[in-house]
């Protein structure tokens, strides 16, 4: 296991969480283990932040829930990205590009 | 954007009203995802138990993750609004007698409130239901709409040729229309013995009437244009809803009918919509009839064609892009050149300089015309301000209530607040009960304000009819709710702050030690100062409403400079009977003598327009030896009188002699004049034996009579003259009228009179009132005024004696400790209620002291309603101390008494 976890910065978990659920449906846990494997175990979701972060979505519409059955055949909730959520998923990742690209020339400064 | 506030406002809902699955259905989430993590650590080897506390740990505190999750559903404050407030039912629940009284006290205020402001609305505020009022403008005096003229052309209210002219020459108007009062009529539906009479409502107008005001036809149709071309051609007549519903059931049939107006057969053609209730405000009316009409149903005078008679007024409906400024300096020169192009001579210079003084009056007619409106709008705005202060009282009285039980819950906040909970939350709890008070006090207030009105409107219209639309509308509804806010404010936010206001530690301290610590909370003096405010305010009240009081009893008892409690007028209606000129003259002389002979009788005199008869006429007057500077001082009023005519009155002579049976024969004929005609026109002159010219006809001075009140108490007295009633030509030809001195009770002698002159005319319709009745009715809307006012008064006070009960009980209760610990030194039971008393009066006279001087400043504002007292005054002032010294004294007696019956043992085992 890679203990070398990085704390993510302000604002990201929104966008992970859009980008997990932009490939398909996916219940809270299967976001965050989707998470924790692509970045090759370097993202741990807080635990603590990811339903109240789920919540949010849902209240703000890019996401929307539903119920039914898991892999091993029990009730979960499924989470699904909406069409307000790729508009703002393709918004966040612009923003995102532009911020890191911005931050990477700072960093190049000689 | 909408999308995504809709999808906001849905999740609100749903987390809000489905509260407990949206919890189940977290708790199953977050359960899921436990389980899961616990199955990861299962396949990595782990025992079940040991996975799910591993990943139990991992998660983190379920309890911490559920609470944020439903912040971030963001109806917390909702919630704790929501839970509040079921708790606030309970505690409002638990105590009905405290509940009940806040209820009832902010009912009573609200409800007065919205009351008058439902008559400020419908007679001041709301425009016409037609379209587009904005752009109606009223060319005319708004309030003349029942007033006419004969003689100079008049520009307040004009003829109708003067109103063709206008209306062809206007540049300004789409259209305009005229609008000119029926007079009385009397109207007969149905046929054969089914026929039933009545006199109802009706105007003239003209036939664009209903297209100027843009009001359709409800049921059949409105005029056209060419039924208003013709006099006397198109007897049609157009009815309104409540006329139609009222008088015809609704009937469809009626429609293509006839009624009789006037003996003239008129069709039915139409009714206006529900809730027209004409152009004129406070005024009732039942139906129209077109201008061209009047000829036929009112023969005695011609007021189509006459340039002289002043009768109608005029409404027009502005051009597009013409502001009302505009307007009024376009039509008042095109109706000033119309009036010059038809008058020469000394009518053009008096026209001119008229003119002068009162320009033509162009006003917007949004609200429509109303004579009610002028009459009664100031006297609204009175009210409007007295029951405003009256709300006052009713927060200030409430907000002690709720105060002194936030004292008595002292304990609670302090634990409370110890515990942690956040001012803002106890505050937040305070308002949320303050608001179910208040909006359950402004439902039951508009149910009040509604039947108030009624009332209200009952009375008044008891001496004249008033029709106004007392439906509350989204304005009145509007004001309620205002008032309710600044109602939750103002009772609501104080005691809450105050109650919240906590010092920690010493409260807890002064807890536990009420004997002389809770002495000190006891006294509340906020609460104190808040019953000081509501005294303040009494007194303000009481000053005003006693005055009012003393002003209608100089309206009603004042010397009017005729026997006023002796005198009986009579009336007796000529109009369309054979009795005209001589006849008519006859007529008055017969009535005279024949009532003369009455046992009881002292004097009956014949005159013109009489005592309080109604009726005055302006003429102008050439005196020898007085030059006039203006036309306006050779102004007098006029009336015709026959012999004895001052005696009959009780009037009193201070030089000369009365009229008597001779003066209706002498040439010149003799004339009095009252002492202010005297003073102006004769100074130190003798006046005795004067000839002085009346519309070129010479009349001799006879005699001068003291200044007496012929029509209105409240005027100011005029420059007048008293002619001898010779000629039967002049003087208003439809009536006459008698003043007939008695001897005792003037009620006594209504019979007696009514069946003498049955005797000499039999059929014509008699009116015999004793005169104080008729000044009474002058003065009614006066009195009316003054019982609102006063009932007002009496609310306040009595809510300000509740107030001062409230106080002193409670801190009378507080202090029983300190009380009982002075029975137990040896004070009398006497000497506590006197301390107890004393208190509460120091309290009463602190609000009085403050209440006087405003009352004093706030009375300046109702300087013109008042007659014959001045603003400061003694009596009424005194009237207004001794009551409420007196009101707090009886308020606090009650808890005096019961605080002088605490014994020392009773204090200690309170303890």
């Amino acid at each position: 296991m890679n203990d070398a976890r990085l704390d993510l910065p302000q604002g990201t978990l929104d966008l992970l969480i859009l980008k997990a659920l932009s490939l398909e449906p996916m219940h809270g846990w299967a976001i965050s283990e989707r998470i924790h494997q692509v970045s090759r175990e370097t993202l741990q979701i807080p635990q603590g932040s990811l339903y109240p972060a789920l919540h949010r979505l849902e209240r703000r519409g890019w996401i929307s829930a539903s119920w039914g059955a898991s892999d091993n055949n029990r009730r979960a909730k499924y989470y699904e990205l909406t069409r307000a959520g790729r508009k703002q998923l393709e918004a966040e990742t612009q923003d995102w590009a532009r911020l890191t690209s911005a931050v990477a020339l700072v960093l190049r400064m000689s | 954007m909408l999308a995504r506030l809709l999808s906001d406002v849905r999740y609100r809902l749903r987390a809000l009203f489905s509260r407990a699955s949206v919890e189940r259905e977290l708790d199953t989430e977050l359960r899921f995802h436990i389980e899961r993590e616990a199955e990861k650590y299962e396949r990595q080897g782990m025992s079940y138990e040991a996975a799910l506390r591993r990943a139990r740990l991992a998660f983190g505190g379920v309890e911490q993750v559920k609470e944020a999750s439903r912040d971030m559903r963001g109806i917390a404050r909702l919630e704790s609004i929501v839970r509040d407030l079921r708790y606030a039912i309970r505690s409002l629940q638990s105590r009905p007698a405290f509940t009940l009284t806040v209820i009832a006290t902010l009912a009573l205020g609200i409800g007065a409130n919205t009351a008058i402001f439902t008559l400020v609305d419908a007679l001041v505020l709301r425009p016409l239901p037609v379209s587009h009022p904005e752009q109606l403008v009223i060319v005319s005096d708004p309030a003349e709409v029942n007033t006419n003229n004969v003689g100079l052309p008049l520009t307040d209210y004009v003829s109708v040729p003067l109103y063709r002219d206008v209306r062809a020459r206007n540049t300004v108007f789409t259209d305009m229309y005229a609008n000119g009062a029926a007079g009385s009529l009397d109207v007969q539906t149905g046929a054969g013995t089914e026929a039933t009479a009545e006199q109802p409502h009706a105007r003239f107008v003209t036939g664009n009437f209903f297209s100027v005001l843009g009001v359709p036809a409800y049921a059949g149709r409105t005029f056209t244009a060419a039924e208003d071309e013709t006099p006397g051609e198109d007897p049609v007549a157009v009815l309104t809803y409540d006329y139609w519903q009222g008088r015809f059931s609704g009937s469809s049939t009626v429609i293509g009918s006839l009624m009789r107006v006037n003996d003239v057969a008129v069709t039915i053609i139409g009714v206006t919509p529900p809730g027209f209730h004409g152009d004129i405000v406070g005024q009732p009316i039942d139906f129209w009839l077109p201008m061209m009409m009047h000829p036929a149903i009112q023969p005695r005078q011609d007021r189509i064609d006459d340039r002289a008679w002043s009768w109608v007024v005029m409404m027009g409906r502005l051009k597009p892009g013409v502001t009302l400024a505009t307007a009024r300096q376009e039509v008042s020169a095109i109706e000033a050149n119309a009036i010059r192009d038809n008058v020469s001579g000394r009518l053009l210079s008096e026209f001119e300089d008229n003119l002068k003084q009162a320009p033509i009056q162009v006003v917007s007619g949004a609200r429509g015309f109303s004579e009610r409106r002028a009459e009664y709008g100031k006297a609204l705005w009175v009210l409007m301000a007295a029951v405003g202060l009256v709300i006052l009282v009713v927060c200030a009285n409430v907000s002690s209530l709720m105060l002194a039980r936030t004292v008595a819950r002292r304990r609670e906040m302090t634990v409370r607040m110890t515990l942690g909970a956040g001012r803002g939350r106890l505050v937040q709890q305070m308002l949320v009960e303050g608001t179910l008070l208040a909006i359950v006090s402004s439902v039951l207030g508009l149910f009040a304000a509604t039947w108030g009105t009624r009332v209200l409107l009952a009375t008044v219209s008891a001496s004249s009819p008033i029709a106004i639309d007392t439906t509350p509308d989204t304005r009145v509804l509007a004001f309620t709710a205002a008032v309710t806010l600044a109602c939750v404010l103002l009772f609501g936010l104080l005691p809450a702050f105050r109650a919240t206001h906590v010092d920690l530690a010493t409260s807890l301290r002064a807890q536990g030690r009420s004997l002389m610590g809770a002495a000190r909370v006891g006294r509340i003096p906020f609460g104190r100062a808040l019953v000081v405010a509501q005294i303040a305010l009494s007194t303000l009240l009481l000053i005003g409403g006693a005055l009012l009081v003393r002003s209608m009893q100089q309206l009603l008892h004042s010397d009017l400079g005729v026997d006023r409690d002796h005198v009986v007028a009579v009336r007796v209606r000529t109009a369309r009977s054979p009795y005209v000129g001589a006849r008519l003259a006859q007529l008055r002389r017969d009535l005279a003598e024949r009532v003369r002979q009455l046992p009881g009788v002292d004097a009956a005199a014949f005159a013109d327009h009489g005592l309080f008869s109604g009726g005055a006429s302006g003429y102008h007057v050439t005196v020898p030896g007085f030059v006039a500077q203006a036309d306006s001082e050779r102004r007098v009023s006029l009336d015709r009188v026959g012999p004895n005519f001052f005696h009959a009155i009780g009037a009193r002579l201070s030089r000369g002699r009365d009229i008597e049976p001779r003066d209706l024969e002498t040439v010149p004929p003799a004339t009095l004049i009252n002492e202010t005609m005297a003073r102006r026109y004769f100074a130190a002159r003798d006046p005795l034996g004067v000839t002085v010219t009346v519309d070129s006809a010479p009349y001799t001075i006879v005699g001068v009579v003291r200044d007496f009140q012929s029509s209105d108490v409240r005027d100011k007295p005029r420059r007048e003259m008293y002619l001898a009633f010779n000629d039967p030509t002049v003087g208003d030809a439809g009536q006459a009228k008698l003043a007939v001195h008695v001897r005792g009770d003037p009620s006594r002698f209504v019979g007696p009179i009514r069946r003498a002159i049955e005797d000499v005319a039999r059929t014509l319709p008699i009116f015999v009132d004793p005169v104080n009745d008729r000044v009474r009715a002058t003065v009614a809307k006066d009195v009316l005024l003054v019982q609102v006012t006063m009932f007002f008064c009496i609310v306040t006070l009595v809510l300000a004696a509740l107030g001062l009960y409230g106080v002193t009980a409670y801190s009378t209760s507080q202090r029983a400790g300190e009380l009982g610990l002075r029975a137990a030194l040896g004070a009398e039971p006497g000497d506590v209620t006197r301390m107890v008393l004393g208190e509460a009066v120091r309290v009463a006279i602190t609000g009085v002291v403050i209440g006087v001087p405003a009352g004093l400043a706030a009375t300046r504002l109702i300087r013109a309603q008042l007659f014959g007292v001045g603003t400061i005054d003694l009596p009424s002032l005194s009237i207004a101390i001794v009551v409420l010294v007196a009101t707090a004294v009886v308020a606090s007696y009650l808890p005096a008494r019961r605080a002088a019956r605490v014994g020392p043992l009773e204090a200690l085992r309170l303890e």
